[in-house]
């Protein structure tokens, strides 16, 4: 986390201007929860830079019918103290394992309807190798590490979803 | 008084999201929950992963909670499950990276053995490098890490709870594996295994003596206990991490006959 600039995340939502720093230097990492809609557009901006060739974005949609089951929306909960400190290591961990330029993670918390995206990852990097396997790590680690629960509210009532379900 | 944080279906099983619970030790706390919101808690309290002030902490590890700690109980989380119908290749999530260990990744627990760590007048660099060589050369998950005093009951209790979880093939210790008088790590190992595996102890030794006659003196012991190995090695960085070299070669196809037993 030492190349990061705490000023990006602070578990800020991202539409806030975090002050980013787009300079020649550290890499970039933004990292947060956030109950409104995500905007793809905006988060790219935020992390695209003159020195990189390749930016790989990954948005997670909400999913229906999930496991045979018809889905109305889902439900994320955070640690909203702790998840986005957690989400920023991971973003941190996995830029300076595949060499990123930017990374960013985020996340929304509450309700999200069928069909929305619940979470976007960006890997941001000179050449397409690093910024594919970056963004695979990223969402994978997320998924499978970050403080984050979800409930399925279905038709006929609500579900909470295990790794292990 | 420990300030008792509730998440997901934790939360809702418990109708609150905080609670003012009394209790030194972790057990203790959820033992307070399991009485106040019932078995059906307790039972998913067993799942999940448990924060101390910031630190993911063991059950059974006794530190805890001095007045106005914060716990937090941590249902596990959605992740990866996403579609087990199409059955992508999604399970295993290992922050390492390949490193050629088997298909599927041998899940490591660490735990250090040291009065002096446990009781934090000094920092834990041996677990650390244990872990490095685990993920690096075993191509291991570290799924847990403990630390403890060399206390045989607290050893033994810790090796019982990560062996009989069923999600850990491998544990490795470290420290106390010396002739002080608290050096007894092995025999708090040897306590809980259904059978030892002394090629494994041997094989440190013979590989040690290469670095240094003391190796001689080492005495780790090895072994399985239901369907995990435990590897004792000593306290030393160096001594850790080269014991744990020997083995790279070994470790593997001890994991794949243990989950078969």
């Amino acid at each position: 986390m030492g190349d990061t600039d705490p000023a990006v995340f602070e578990g800020a939502p991202v539409t806030s201007d975090g002050g980013s720093v787009m300079g020649a230097g550290a890499p970039v990492v933004v990292a947060g929860l956030q109950r409104s809609t995500i905007s793809v557009a905006d988060l790219v901006d935020r992390v695209r830079r003159d020195d990189c060739g390749a930016v790989v974005v990954f948005e997670g949609t909400t999913r229906s019918p999930n496991q045979g089951h018809d889905v109305i929306a889902l439900d994320y909960e955070a640690w909203e103290d702790r998840t986005p400190a957690q989400l920023e290591r991971i973003v941190a961990e996995v830029v300076t394992a595949h060499g990123l330029r930017a990374g960013a993670v985020v996340h929304r918390v509450g309700v999200v309807p069928v069909g929305a995206t619940a979470v976007v990852v960006v890997a941001v990097a000179p050449h397409r190798d690093a910024a594919f396997a970056g963004a695979r790590e990223l969402i994978d680690r997320i998924k499978a590490e970050a403080w984050i629960w979800k409930k399925e509210l279905r038709p006929d009532g609500e579900i909470w979803v295990d790794g292990c379900a | 008084m420990t300030q008792v944080l509730l998440f997901a279906r934790a939360r809702e099983l418990a109708g609150t999201r905080r609670v003012e619970l009394s209790g030194v030790t972790v057990e203790e706390v959820l033992g307070a929950a399991e009485a106040r919101f019932g078995a059906g808690f307790g039972e998913l309290c067993r799942t999940c992963t448990i924060v101390v002030d910031g630190e993911t902490v063991l059950r059974s590890e006794f530190p805890t909670a001095s007045a106005g700690s914060e716990l937090a109980v941590l249902p596990p989380v959605s992740g990866g499950a996403d579609d087990p119908a199409s059955g992508s290749g999604d399970q295993h999530h290992s922050t390492a990276h390949d490193a050629g260990g088997p298909d599927d990744g041998i899940r490591v627990v660490v735990i250090t053995v040291s009065d002096r760590a446990a009781a934090q007048q000094y920092e834990d660099l041996t677990g650390p490098a244990v872990e490095a060589v685990a993920e690096h050369r075993l191509g291991a998950t570290v799924i847990g890490r403990g630390l403890v005093a060399d206390v045989p009951a607290r050893i033994s209790e810790l090796l019982i709870s990560w062996c009989d979880s069923g999600k850990c093939d491998l544990v490795l210790t470290n420290g106390g594996t010396g002739l002080a008088p608290r050096d007894l790590t092995p025999e708090a190992t040897r306590a809980v295994l259904d059978v030892e595996a002394p090629g494994l102890g041997e094989l440190m030794r013979h590989a040690g003596l290469a670095h240094t006659p003391l190796a001689a003196l080492s005495r780790q012991a090895a072994g399985r206990r239901g369907r995990s190995i435990v590897v004792n090695l000593p306290g030393s960085v160096k001594g850790a991490t080269e014991s744990l070299e020997a083995l790279v070669e070994v470790l593997p196809h001890a994991v794949m006959m243990a989950r078969t037993s």
